[in-house]
């Protein structure tokens, strides 16, 4: 059958959409720049086939799904081209799964790890979906903080599960024991948490400006402020976000919100200081650049 | 999900060989758009 004008017109709109979300997010974001560094954190250099950079490549790509369609879910208004991108980034992850799923036949890894590693693909997707619908939820008008148990368990979807999958990858993908795996996945999963706590310190500002429920306003943080500026945050979020944002920056929460990223590091590590080899020494290192 | 920066800017040895190979393992958009419609196949229902 003749390929119509069509396909031409939807792989401009495949280019146009990547290419804005690869504009939006600089020519690799950090949280696949980390995905990417911790897979490869298995391998040395001249071990790296092409079936391991397709896995990379296929976790970018996961990526880039997730952020079409988050995009216009945090700021509906702003997107006129909602219908396609959901589409498209729908194609992309089918396409990625694909990819995926070729390599790990390709590295004849056997049927049984393969199940598993699809499994983990899935659900790590599926949760950070629950994860988005939990950011939708507690995103509201009016600040309604939630405790610091609640957000930890949001940022646990969000995240921690992308950055824990590409470590499971990793470890299945090496020949790593199922003991070993599984301590390597607590550690992904704390540092998961540790690295979006970094993101949320460093993007105070958008966070509050969007109403975004996170660090700096659960309910522990906000204990930290006096009586006054508690009543001005609660009555002013959305009207003087500016001002909102000098009375947290001027209070104890970030430091607060610092500790908090030290102490899931630490955990991460905690996981990980009985097992040896040159991986260890990297995931070690990684921990260390995720601390604020 | 956002974007941190400068994290990675100043990768210690043991992580700098790595840390270029996974930024090589990225797709560029072309790449991304091969990826996406070399999946789709018009001509035939393929089992």
């Amino acid at each position: 059958m003749k390929e119509f004008d069509f396909t031409q017109l939807l792989n401009q709109e495949i280019k146009r959409l990547v290419s804005s979300e690869r504009e939006h997010a600089g020519e690799t974001s950090d949280e696949v720049h980390t995905m990417n560094l911790l897979f490869g954190s298995f391998f040395n250099e001249q071990e790296l086939t092409k079936e391991h950079k397709d896995i990379m490549k296929s976790l970018q790509g996961l990526e880039v799904h997730t952020l079409l369609i988050d995009k216009w879910i945090d700021k509906p208004e702003e997107f006129d081209d909602k219908e396609i991108r959901t589409l498209i980034g729908f194609m992309i992850y089918f396409a990625m799964t694909e990819k995926f799923s070729g390599a790990m036949k390709k590295l004849k890894v056997s049927s049984e790890k393969q199940v598993f590693a699809l499994d983990k693909w899935n659900e790590a997707l599926k949760t950070v979906y629950f994860g988005e619908a939990l950011d939708v939820l507690y995103t509201k008008k009016e600040i309604k903080p939630f405790s610091l148990d609640e957000y930890i368990f949001m940022i646990r979807q969000i995240t921690a599960k992308f950055i824990q999958l590409s470590l499971i990858l990793g470890a299945m993908v090496s020949g790593k024991t199922k003991e070993e795996t599984e301590k390597i996945a607590e550690y992904g999963i704390n540092l998961g948490i540790a690295f979006q706590i970094r993101d949320d310190y460093e993007d105070l500002e958008n966070d509050i400006l969007e109403g975004k429920q996170r660090a700096f306003v659960i309910k522990e943080s906000l204990d930290l402020l006096n009586e006054k500026e508690r009543k001005f945050i609660f009555e002013n979020f959305q009207k003087t976000p500016l001002e909102c944002i000098k009375i947290i920056k001027n209070s104890q929460i970030p430091e607060f919100v610092k500790n908090l990223n030290h102490s899931f590091l630490d955990n991460a590590l905690k996981n990980i200081e009985n097992l040896n080899g040159r991986y260890v020494i990297r995931l070690k290192e990684i921990a260390k650049l995720l601390r604020i | 999900m956002g974007q941190l920066g400068k994290i990675y800017q100043n990768l210690n040895p043991i992580l700098q060989e790595i840390g270029e190979k996974s930024l090589q393992s990225c797709y560029s958009s072309e790449e991304m758009v091969e990826a996406v419609s070399s999946n789709i196949d018009f001509s035939e229902t393929k089992i």
